[in-house]
């Protein structure tokens, strides 16, 4: 007998927004360690847009200003557990 | 003539003196070709996040600039063979930014352009800890915390 098919529960999100749309003080900069580290993982990755909810425009900034960062060692390239 | 920002880190034994001297003659080099320092910016000694030359420390210094390709060779003829530099690297500016540099200066253009930056490294490092609790608590961002519960959604463990 076939089993009738499970309904499936819808997923609801909560609609992530762009920190930097939404507040425009915020700015990117390479220099700022404080505002790109909530943008990179424990490990030091780049945490993705689906993630953090970035625009594109501002995840092109954020990246950009990131591997900025890592070439003049405000943030790690990767971090190993020791 | 274009802005450029040029970030030079120092190894941390380097005394101030002769840094002062060396972002002196780089101004003299670049007013000779036709360019500007326009800002220099200092932090002081800070950890590296991963060892420059095996040095884990640096002297962050930071220095606004106007020229063109000739200023850029220049640079690079400076500090490419100093001992002391761990790193050098400059970037383009836009003009919007060369335009707020510039006018911050504006109202101290007698004075001399070389200031000290206002975030030193313990203020520094006090303004991040107070920043922190409270940008999460006013954006309540969710990546974040998605990001902080499922390490394994961004963070594959190889």
């Amino acid at each position: 007998m076939k089993r009738p098919a499970r309904k499936r529960r819808p997923v609801y999100q909560k609609q992530k927004i762009c920190r930097f749309c939404s507040d425009s003080s915020l700015q990117i900069e390479y220099k700022d360690y404080a505002t790109l580290r909530h943008f990179v993982t424990e490990r030091g990755k780049i945490i993705p847009r689906r993630i953090s909810g970035c625009c594109a425009k501002h995840q092109r900034e954020l990246t950009r200003a990131i591997k900025r960062a890592r070439s003049i060692a405000i943030i790690p390239f990767t971090v190993t557990s020791a | 003539m274009r802005g450029y920002e040029l970030c030079l880190i120092f190894q941390h034994e380097t005394n101030e003196d002769s840094i002062d001297q060396k972002v002196e003659a780089l101004r003299g080099k670049a007013e000779a070709i036709g360019g500007k320092v326009m800002k220099v910016e200092k932090w002081g000694k800070r950890s590296l996040k991963f060892a420059i030359k095996k040095q884990q420390k640096g002297y962050y210094c930071f220095v606004s600039l106007t020229g063109n390709n000739k200023t850029l060779h220049e640079i690079e003829r400076i500090f490419k063979y100093d001992e002391s530099v761990l790193r050098y690297s400059y970037i383009r500016l836009e003009e919007a930014q060369v335009e707020a540099i510039n006018k911050t200066l504006e109202p101290s253009a007698s004075t001399d352009a070389t200031t000290e930056a206002p975030k030193a490294t313990p203020e520094d490092t006090a303004q991040e800890t107070k920043d922190e609790p409270a940008a999460t608590a006013e954006t309540g961002d969710p990546a974040e915390t998605a990001a902080a519960e499922n390490p394994e959604a961004s963070d594959i463990e190889i």
